[in-house]
């Protein structure tokens, strides 16, 4: 196994059909990225450790829709991967419950990028 | 009280008073984003996502009542801009006087900007009204 793939990843997914400004993206990224790091410490703490140790990898990437969303999450779920989908509070700029981000891991890398391979970045 | 609550007292662990419980209603992380730098979106996202989890497992560990509180009254973050690296510093200098947990972020620069800069910092979890001290000049982002 090369190096890269051995490597522990977080993937975060944001719905190209939802408009947020960069703020808003950013604070649900920040919430998504919480709660699975929370969910890590909970079920798999080494693997936690590890990513913490090696510069906690994070990517962010777009999927098109809440419907290609929700199939990630449910391809994840059934790796056994660490998947976390965000409700806004819906205070602000969207209403109340819209899903807007995906968390994926951390996990091994090279199956996150399994999952997530045709998924343009957002830069 | 019996004499396994009183040794209880002395070794188990510190009990914070129902007033200050009550004070931690409104606690919140708030972000500040080096807006000096140009960073993407999506670039920002990452950055803003380390500094949150930086500033969470930090709370879990030192400041376990300003986390338990956060986290119930649903994780509140509010990310805001700074326009130069300066005021960033001069934040963070603030905060360690005043206390406030901080989480700094440096960007290994492996994309769009140089290795080593200043992305994000991280003031909190803790009291509203303390960071809001700091910070109440900065605009949303």
């Amino acid at each position: 196994m090369s190096q890269q793939e051995s490597e522990i990843t977080m993937v975060l997914v944001t719905r190209k059909d939802l408009k947020l400004s960069s703020g808003k993206l950013a604070a649900q990224a920040g919430h998504a990225a919480v709660n699975c790091a929370l969910t890590a410490r909970k079920l798999k703490p080494k693997l936690l450790e590890e990513w913490r140790n090696t510069g906690s990898r994070k990517i962010v990437c777009q999927v098109s829709n809440l419907e290609g969303m929700k199939r990630l999450y449910g391809e994840a779920r059934e790796l056994g991967l660490i998947s976390e989908m965000i409700r806004d509070a819906g205070r602000t700029e969207i209403p109340a419950g819209t899903i807007t981000l995906l968390g994926l891991g951390p996990g091994p890398r090279r199956l996150i990028d399994e999952l997530t391979r045709s998924l343009p970045l957002l830069k | 009280m019996g004499l396994r609550s009183w040794i209880h007292s002395l070794t188990g662990p510190k009990r914070y008073s129902d007033s200050y419980y009550n004070s931690l209603n409104h606690v919140k992380l708030v972000l500040l984003v080096n807006n000096q730098l140009k960073m993407g979106k999506g670039k920002i996202a990452a950055q803003v996502g380390h500094a949150s989890v930086k500033a969470a497992m930090l709370a879990s560990e030192k400041h376990p009542a300003e986390m338990q509180a956060w986290l119930s009254s649903g994780q509140q973050k509010v990310v805001l801009k700074v326009q130069s690296l300066v005021e960033l510093e001069t934040i963070i200098e603030l905060a360690k006087k005043s206390n406030l947990p901080t989480s700094i972020i440096r960007d290994a620069g492996k994309t769009q900007i140089a290795p080593n800069s200043l992305t994000v910092v991280g003031i909190g979890p803790a009291l509203s009204e303390k960071i809001d001290e700091l910070t109440k000049e900065f605009k949303l982002l």
